[in-house]
């Protein structure tokens, strides 16, 4: 009887509605991109890469000072490009030193890069260049509504202006069009990972996860592997940070705090760490689960379903984060292998 | 025995869980990087070393700083609303509010924005401005508050360090705890009315809870997955997981607003020779110190702490000369934890106690264990002191925001060229 009261006071449709627009978002791509990276270098090649968030900022600061300083005429694609390079640059300040350090000394070390790259980006001494605490573009810019995404997502977007779909599927035609290059990327480094694991040099990758001394053995130089790995990894991660920059149209150090690693983690392992479709499900899975969650709890909450008491309508964006750790804690325990992964490539044991 | 400890190690889940039911809800907003920031200067000169409190509507204070050689300041605000800023100074001789104006502005923060806010100060008409003190004692007190800072991540680490010691897991969870332990001696300071001569009893419990805590943990969580051959690196993002789960359950339940326990607000300074701290900063060295003695001693000289500096050299080697290694580790988690309680307890009589204290402070934690060598008791108390005493006394140089990359960076440099720190051993160069 109380559960029929309930189901009544539910509005069913916007539950799923918001939670499968948030699975099919932008934002859903971006997590998607920067998880493809994050299994190259966790899943296949077993690096413990704590700092994805680092090549997300390199990618969408690289881009954003480029572009706002009008650096060699300030054209966008050069911008891009820009943020690529940094990622590049980062990749190799990370791995060149740390890559031959045991697994968990990477973490702090990659989760300390992370964090220095972050505080600097955000210090007063870089206010011209980055924008410190306030990002970029500028203040004046954004009251203005001038974004460094203008180029892309505006002059270049060959949707004609109006809403497309229906329902909670419903986009405006700037939205559609940075899903579309949001999730061809997504599609784009999947099949390069796909393409990369059916060569050679996918397989001395695995071999490495597998076994680092005995690939050494063998005579392939496991340091270079692993380098090339991390960067491009690094690469694709950066393009997630460059799509979320251009979806948002703008930058802050506040996007890439730790936490935003630890999600793109959660949507590996959730999907499926060494898989092709693993970080696609994974994220896809892994916003509808949050949002609906998120959601019911809200309408639960607003009718007086939860009391007051236990939580209250303003603290339900950190339940996100609750829901967050569960899984990434309760995944790692009953289901390593994650929703499409194989068991015997998830087993992480990397000493 | 195993079903008591079993348990009770249930109870002890249950009270933290009602623990954090227990205050009064306040409304949470995840927002951290809004600030209110300013640069105290008469003219074209700076003033460093004043400070500046600011407290939120209802006259609570938010955070205070002292200005650093460039005159800047800057304190983080939980939320929009409206904010009291005071100049308490010192100010140098000569220098004063312009009249008219006031050292007490009101700001209103209403967008996701730094905000700016100047004191109108003047100084005596064309003469320079003598600063009050001279550099060196300036930096002997920020010095001395180093060493304060220095003490408390040591405290904190510990824990870590010898959980890592005698069970490989690097504990991401642990920064958490030292939140926890803030938490819980705010709680019973505030709500239970542990407060005034009561005080003590309540840090002494929320060490006590702390405890519970890490038995809780190891016992219920870390202990069975440990048991059913859990790589320590799944178990590593598990931690990961549970100190994003406590970390937001503590927002819930102790709000977003940073509060400062209520017997301790704001105290005026005492001096000892050229050096002027708070009184309560003297009890914590005080505290902080006695701590790590003892448990030098403990580690030394007691049988319980010959066995973990024996499990965690070789577990296997221990446990055939007839050492009780799930004992000791249990043993291990508790002290870890409580000594984790204690550090939070008195970051939190320093500072401000807030929900986000762990995240803060973990990469401090880490880098302190790194630099003195995973594993290590000593090696956690030795680094935690170099990485809290030079991160502080750097902002006599540097700018407050740039503290943490002087810790992060010391971190860095110890992992590339020197991965099992000052007093680690051999065997864990990876």
């Amino acid at each position: 009887m109380m559960l029929m009261n309930l189901f009544a006071e539910i509005d069913v449709s916007k539950l799923f509605g918001l939670a499968l627009r948030t699975s099919i978002s932008v934002q859903a791509a971006t997590f998607a991109l920067a998880a493809v990276g994050l299994n190259l270098h966790y899943g296949y090649t077993g690096l413990l890469n704590f700092g994805v968030v680092a090549f997300m900022a390199a990618g969408a600061y690289g881009m954003a000072i480029f572009f706002t300083q009008g650096w060699l005429g300030g054209s966008i694609l050069l911008a891009i490009a820009s943020g690529v390079v940094f990622a590049v640059v980062i990749a190799l300040s990370i791995g060149l030193p740390s890559l031959r350090l045991r697994a968990d000394y990477l973490a702090l070390t990659t989760i300390a890069i992370a964090e220095v790259l972050r505080i600097s980006f955000r210090s007063q001494r870089l206010l011209d260049l980055t924008g410190g605490p306030f990002g970029l573009p500028s203040i004046e810019d954004r009251n203005a509504n001038v974004s460094f995404a203008d180029v892309i997502t505006v002059d270049w977007n060959p949707i004609k202006e109006g809403n497309y779909g229906a329902w909670f599927l419903e986009f405006d035609e700037k939205t559609l069009w940075v899903m579309i290059i949001g999730w061809s990327l997504v599609s784009l480094a999947s099949l390069l990972i796909w393409g990369l694991m059916r060569s050679p040099w996918g397989r001395v990758i695995k071999a490495i996860r597998e076994d680092e001394d005995a690939a050494r053995a063998l005579g392939k130089n496991v340091f270079s592997y692993k380098l090339q790995s991390l960067i491009i990894g690094g690469v694709i991660a950066s393009f997630a940070g460059i799509v979320r920059a251009f979806d948002m149209g703008f930058v802050e150090t506040q996007q890439f705090r730790p936490q935003t690693t630890f999600f793109i983690w959660t949507v590996l392992i959730l999907g499926g760490a060494a898989s092709i479709w693993g970080p696609i499900i994974g994220s896809m899975t892994f916003w509808f689960v949050i949002i609906f969650s998120e959601e019911l709890l809200r309408q639960m909450v607003d009718s007086g379903w939860i009391p007051d008491a236990i939580l209250q309508s303003n603290d339900i964006a950190s339940v996100r984060m609750i829901l967050m750790g569960i899984m990434l804690a309760t995944l790692m325990i009953w289901r390593p292998q994650g929703l499409v992964g194989k068991k015997e490539e998830a087993q992480i044991d990397i000493r | 025995m195993g079903k008591r400890l079993r348990l009770l190690s249930g109870f002890l889940i249950l009270v933290f869980g009602l623990l954090m039911v227990l205050p009064a809800l306040a409304s949470a907003d995840t927002d951290d990087e809004l600030t209110i920031r300013g640069t105290v200067r008469v003219g074209r000169e700076v003033i460093p070393d004043a400070k500046v409190i600011v407290s939120n509507a209802q006259n609570i204070e938010v955070g205070s700083v002292v200005t650093g050689e460039d005159g800047k300041w800057e304190i983080p605000i939980p939320g929009l609303g409206e904010y009291t800023v005071v100049l308490a100074g010192p100010l140098p001789e000569g220098v004063s509010v312009r009249d008219g104006a006031s050292d007490q502005i009101t700001v209103f923060v209403e967008e996701y924005r730094s905000k700016a806010v100047g004191f109108q100060l003047i100084g005596e008409d064309q003469k320079p401005i003598l600063e009050i003190r001279p550099t060196w004692e300036r930096l002997l007190n920020r010095m001395v508050s180093g060493l304060k800072v220095g003490l408390l991540v040591a405290l904190a680490s510990i824990g870590l360090s010898l959980i890592f010691g005698v069970t490989g897991l690097v504990n991401f969870a642990h920064s958490e705890m030292v939140a926890f332990g803030a938490v819980i001696a705010l709680l019973l300071e505030s709500t239970v009315g542990l407060n005034g001569a009561l005080f003590p009893l309540a840090v002494i419990l929320a060490v006590l809870a702390g405890g519970g805590l890490g038995f809780g943990l190891e016992r219920g969580i870390f202990g069975p997955l440990r048991r059913r051959k859990m790589t320590n690196i799944s178990l590593m993002v598990v931690s990961i997981g549970l100190a994003f789960l406590m970390r937001y359950l503590i927002l819930i339940y102790h709000g977003a607003e940073p509060e400062t326990f209520e017997s301790f607000r704001i105290q005026s300074g005492v001096s000892l020779g050229p050096i002027e701290l708070p009184a309560k900063d003297y009890f914590i060295i005080g505290i902080a110190f006695t701590t790590l003695l003892m448990v030098g001693l403990l580690l030394q000289r007691t049988k319980l702490g010959t066995s973990m500096r024996a499990v965690s050299d070789n577990p296997a080697l221990a446990e055939s000369s007839g050492i009780d290694v799930n004992r000791t580790i249990m043993w291990v988690w508790i002290l870890g934890s409580a000594l984790a309680s204690l550090g939070g307890t008195m970051i939190g009589l320093t500072q401000v106690v807030e929900w986000q204290m762990g995240e803060k402070i973990l990469l401090l934690i880490f880098a302190a264990v790194t630099l003195g060598g995973l594993g290590t008791a000593f090696g956690a108390m030795v680094g935690g002191l170099a990485i809290g005493f030079a991160s502080e006394t750097s902002t006599f140089w540097l700018d407050n925001d740039l503290k943490f990359l002087i810790a992060l960076a010391v971190m860095i440099v110890i992992l590339l060229v020197r991965p099992r720190g000052i007093l680690g051993v051999r065997e864990r160069l990876g």
